[in-house]
């Protein structure tokens, strides 16, 4: 059975990056909990009658945010702002998977994993 | 940290207290006035009053760097830093860079302070209801733009609250949910959020 976004969000939690008091720990875990998140909306999106409307000049993350933001569904569609919201947080998250990957003249603490944490149960639950 | 007071006798005497103000202090009352209305989470309220601030050397650099930020008029502010760096005032060089790049891109996106305090409003809103309100001295600001290889480029702005990350969870969820029924998705270049402090 293929892993499911579910899966991977439930490896981020066993992994509990709180206990082990390293910054890489930390890191790695908003990596994987953004992942999850990501791959929860693409659910979503694919099940979606119409895709959002893509950007260019960005990268594939953050076009597929945009899409969720602007999506390609009627207004009178339930999904329609279920997009938007998913996008919402979802785009916030890319954000700080960014800095955790990318800039390591940033310092990241703990309470990142927690916000990573929280704000992808807020992706899983617009998406539902 | 929960606010107590009583919002609508605030803005009363906010507004009251800015009658016949004798001219040679009234930049500053406008920037504190701002303030108070800002830390009561009314972001177009607030900015009504600092948008009047015409003499930024009659203003304490601290109260009205921190105000402009705190009530969100990135724009407004940005005209501020530049009279103020004509003047030769000293300014926190950090919070001045990122208001005045924040501005920059919200200028360059066409999303007006106005725009900013109307989806900021819709959270204020929620906080209120929670009786909560900034951690800090205002909201916080991070930047994505080219320094961080973010397209488009976009201002997040964080409301930092002291309670646990799942009530703040909640708060933010209802404000998005509720900005989105009332206004639609959010400027691109323009993200707004609620986290534990």
């Amino acid at each position: 059975m293929p892993v499911t976004p579910q899966d991977l969000l439930d490896s981020a939690k066993r992994f509990d990056a709180s206990k082990t008091n390293c910054e890489a720990d930390y890191r790695a875990c908003v990596s994987r909990v953004y992942y999850a998140a990501y791959h929860s909306a693409q659910e979503f999106h694919k099940n979606l009658s119409q895709p959002g409307i893509s950007i260019a000049g960005c990268g594939m993350h953050k076009s597929f945010v945009n899409q969720l933001q602007y999506p390609g569904i009627t207004k009178t569609d339930p999904d329609y702002n279920k997009s938007i919201e998913a996008g919402h947080y979802l785009k916030k998250m890319l954000f700080n998977r960014t800095t955790c990957d990318y800039d390591n003249t940033y310092t990241i603490a703990i309470n990142s994993v927690t916000l990573a944490f929280a704000d992808a149960e807020l992706v899983f639950d617009a998406v539902k | 940290m929960v606010l107590l007071g009583n919002f609508d006798q605030a803005l009363y005497h906010v507004k009251i207290s800015n009658t016949g103000l004798p001219l040679d202090n009234k930049d500053l009352h406008l920037a504190n006035s701002s303030t108070t209305i800002a830390n009561c989470n009314f972001y177009l309220e607030s900015q009504l009053y600092y948008y009047q601030i015409k003499n930024v050397s009659l203003v304490d650099p601290f109260i009205f760097l921190n105000a402009g930020i705190n009530c969100l008029a990135l724009i407004k502010l940005k005209e501020l830093i530049m009279d103020a760096n004509k003047f030769g005032i000293k300014l926190d060089e950090v919070k001045a860079g990122s208001a005045t790049r924040a501005a920059e891109i919200l200028e360059s996106a066409n999303v007006s302070d106005e725009t900013v305090a109307k989806f900021a409003d819709v959270f204020g809103e929620v906080l209120r209801e929670n009786r909560l309100f900034n951690a800090d001295l205002h909201p916080t600001i991070a930047i994505g733009d080219d320094s961080n290889n973010w397209h488009p480029h976009t201002v997040f702005i964080s409301f930092k609250v002291k309670t646990d990350a799942v009530t703040a969870a909640n708060l933010y969820k209802t404000s998005v949910k509720r900005s989105i029924k009332r206004y639609g998705a959010m400027p691109d270049a323009l993200h707004l959020s609620i986290e534990a402090a």
